[in-house]
């Protein structure tokens, strides 16, 4: 027996990140929103709460806070030519649950992306030529640019609370900032927080080699912080539990503390959770959509919701999942290149190695999870890569974000991996070391694309999303020559030991965590033939149909992508109150 | 920290103002402090990320109806005022132990002496 609902007019499937900046901009107006979400509300829960928010070996190490695989996972093949199999546990990506989806277990880190981004093809063709890019790298334009985003970059910014330091500000070079940063019109909301020891010592070494560091801007608050709506932030304590924790200080701007406990007492906004989004109706003559289909997971009850306007706004793999399984938009092809539903999917390349410092205290414990220092030499098309025979690049850091007990085990090469020597390489080492990393891009390949899978099927009988993925020649090669030059900043820190490098290698690795950015699937741009969504994220085939998320990313940058997200989920808020009055192609 | 302005100079010479004008004046500044607290804290009896704090100075400790307290604050019997506040508003886990409020406490005793000008305000 499927129920069916009273119409409305806005209608989101998620309740994470992106749908709570929507809902604001839409219930600001009095519209009216329906949010449906699969997962609970964990604000005031135990997650939320000492001391069960510090259990490493749940929230972390279980990812108790990300999606649970016996009800839906992903399957992964390398290639066309192998069998995909399910991935049993998630580990190199964490797709939340939850009011506040994967937002709400950040570390926080916060970038603008470069202002060439948007325009990626035309610059990198500009730069090297016509020719430069291979045929098999299936990178594009946005069809927008980084003017039409920036005012909601600042608004998302202020939202948010973010602490940094300008590193240019209406196209003027800021000291202390970060150079490469993409033109900002005022100062981050907040300022910087203050480097760790371990930011020191990479400041000192990056500097003797010429670069600029600059802190992280940071979703973490320096201090009490009051939003633009009267939301608030605490005051973060620097415990190293923000990545795959809910912060119980309330200091890590997340939109289950700032978004969604306004949003429930605004008049228009209703938020389901417990709902399990199943599908959208297609009217395929139509080119619309009619609405959604939902199970209410308490009751076991199926609904369909009919609505003027359907946002998806779930994660990467879910987005392009119910494109898919409606049949709305051609799926991408990868034989042929024709369709583009699934395409374009593309991960992060993260690599580094560790330093070791016999006499320096670094305690790794006191951090959060954006107080990073930074160069941003290295990062996509900053530096030149002519001859280099590849493109992007990646952000080098010094990266202490926790000292967790059970996670955080650096120890210098040849230790034994169990054993009285290896505890007392832990005693010796813990709080004298620490991690440069590369926070490193990845560019679509013909290849890596998203379907679905035709054996395996998730507990509500629905097929597996499948990624036929590989880490290919671009990134084995942009990581090798960005970790190189990580491993002269180690060589300049003064330090003990320095471990080898380890630059990614293949094939793809679902076990290790690399960054939960996984992006594309559902790609933007401003030809239809290209893409499946238009740069106001509306869908080409069908009209009251928007997408919105990582998954519309048409390739993934080196920088992490909440900032981007914010900015594009609200400037989306304000095009569905434009098109709540007049209904059209934007 | 605050720089001393001349009025705190002047009142603490006892050169200016009575108790009660001295008293509005702070309350005025620890409303401010208090957004350190605002966060997780209500001002009336409403509990959030931690327990309402209408009627905090005289209550007793871990008294407040329908919040789930530590097992240290519920086992600390402390009357909530002046000089107690402002020992565990110093630093909460010195002043009791394994309490599970997520702050490191305020530095300055000024703010501190302000701040609790403000809560003994909420009734």
């Amino acid at each position: 027996m499927v129920t069916t609902l009273k119409k409305r007019t806005v209608v989101i499937c998620g309740g994470g990140f992106t749908a709570g900046l929507i809902a604001r901009q839409l219930t600001a107006q009095n519209l009216d929103v329906l949010v449906l979400e699969r997962g609970g509300d964990r604000a005031d829960a135990a997650e939320a709460k000492l001391p069960s928010q510090r259990d490493e070996l749940r929230w972390d190490a279980r990812a108790g806070l990300a999606q649970d695989t016996a009800v839906q996972t992903y399957s992964l093949r390398h290639s066309r030519s192998e069998e995909a199999l399910p991935i049993r546990r998630l580990a190199a990506f964490l797709p939340g649950e939850g009011i506040g989806g994967a937002a709400n277990h950040w570390n926080g880190q916060t970038w603008r992306w470069a202002e060439y981004d948007p325009i990626m093809r035309t610059r990198l063709e500009t730069r090297y030529g016509k020719n430069a890019i291979p045929a098999e790298m299936t990178i594009q334009d946005w069809g927008v640019t980084y003017a039409e985003l920036e005012p909601y970059h600042a608004l998302w910014e202020k939202l948010f609370g973010i602490a940094g330091k300008a590193g240019n500000l209406r196209g003027k070079i800021q000291p202390g900032g970060n150079p490469f940063e993409a033109p900002r019109q005022d100062e981050y909301p907040q300022p910087a927080l203050p480097p760790t020891e371990a930011g020191l010592i990479f400041t000192s070494a990056a500097e003797s080699l010429g670069y600029k560091p600059f802190p992280m801007a940071a979703a973490n608050s320096p201090a009490a912080y009051a939003n633009p709506d009267g939301m608030r932030l605490g005051q973060c304590q620097f415990c190293g539990h923000c990545e795959r924790f809910i912060c119980e200080a309330k200091a890590k701007a997340s939109p289950e503390v700032l978004l969604y406990p306004m949003l429930l007492k605004r008049p228009s906004f209703e938020l389901r959770t417990q709902a399990h989004v199943l599908g959208v109706d297609y009217d395929r003559d139509a080119k619309r959509v009619r609405g959604v289909r939902y199970l209410d997971l308490m009751t076991g009850e199926a609904y369909e919701q009919p609505a003027d306007i359907v946002v998806l706004a779930s994660f990467v793999m879910s987005n392009t999942k119910y494109l898919l399984m409606a049949g709305i938009g051609e799926p991408y092809d990868p034989q042929t290149g024709a369709g583009n539903v699934g395409r374009n999917f593309c991960h992060q390349t993260m690599s580094g190695l560790n330093v070791f410092f016999k006499d320096r205290w670094l305690n790794p414990f006191l951090a959060s999870g954006a107080s990073q220092t930074c160069i941003d030499e290295f990062n996509e098309d900053n530096f030149d890569h002519g001859g280099l025979g590849f493109f992007g690049g990646g952000y080098i850091y010094s990266n202490v974000t926790s000292g967790r007990p059970i996670g955080h085990r650096l120890l210098p090469p040849g230790t034994p991996s169990w054993g009285t020597k290896w505890k007392q390489a832990n005693a010796d080492w813990y709080a004298h070391s620490f991690n440069i990393y590369v926070h490193g891009s990845w560019y679509p390949h013909r290849e890596n694309y998203l379907d679905l899978d035709p054996t395996y099927r998730d507990a509500y009988d629905q097929p597996l999303l499948r990624m036929t993925f590989d880490i290919r020649d671009n990134e084995l090669r942009m990581s090798e020559y960005v970790t190189k030059k990580a491993e002269e900043i180690a060589k300049a820190c003064g330090a003990t030991i320095v471990s080898p490098p380890t630059p990614r290698k293949g094939p793809y690795d679902v076990r290790v965590y690399q960054t939960t950015h996984v992006t594309g699937g559902t790609i933007m741009g401003a030809d239809p033939a290209t893409s499946v969504v238009s740069p106001h994220l509306q869908s080409w085939d069908a009209e009251n149909l928007f997408v919105v998320g990582a998954s519309v990313y048409p390739f993934n940058a080196g920088y992490n992508p909440t900032g981007p997200l914010g900015a594009l989920a609200l400037r989306l808020g304000d095009d569905l109150i434009s098109y709540t009055q007049r209904p059209r192609h934007l | 920290m605050r720089p001393l302005n001349l009025l705190h100079v002047l009142m603490v010479l006892g050169l200016v103002g009575t108790a009660d004008r001295a008293r509005a004046q702070d309350a005025a500044h620890g409303a401010k402090v208090f957004a350190n607290c605002a966060p997780c804290h209500a001002t009336n009896a409403d509990n959030g990320a931690g327990p309402g704090l209408g009627g905090l100075v005289g209550r007793k400790s871990g008294s407040v109806a329908g919040f789930r307290y530590s097992r240290a604050m519920k086992a600390a019997n402390i009357v909530w005022d002046d000089k107690s506040l402002d020992s565990y508003l110093a630093a909460p886990q010195d002043a009791v132990p394994g309490n599970t409020m997520p702050f490191s406490g305020i530095v300055d005793a000024g703010e501190r002496r302000d701040l609790i000008a403000y809560l003994e305000t909420l009734k």
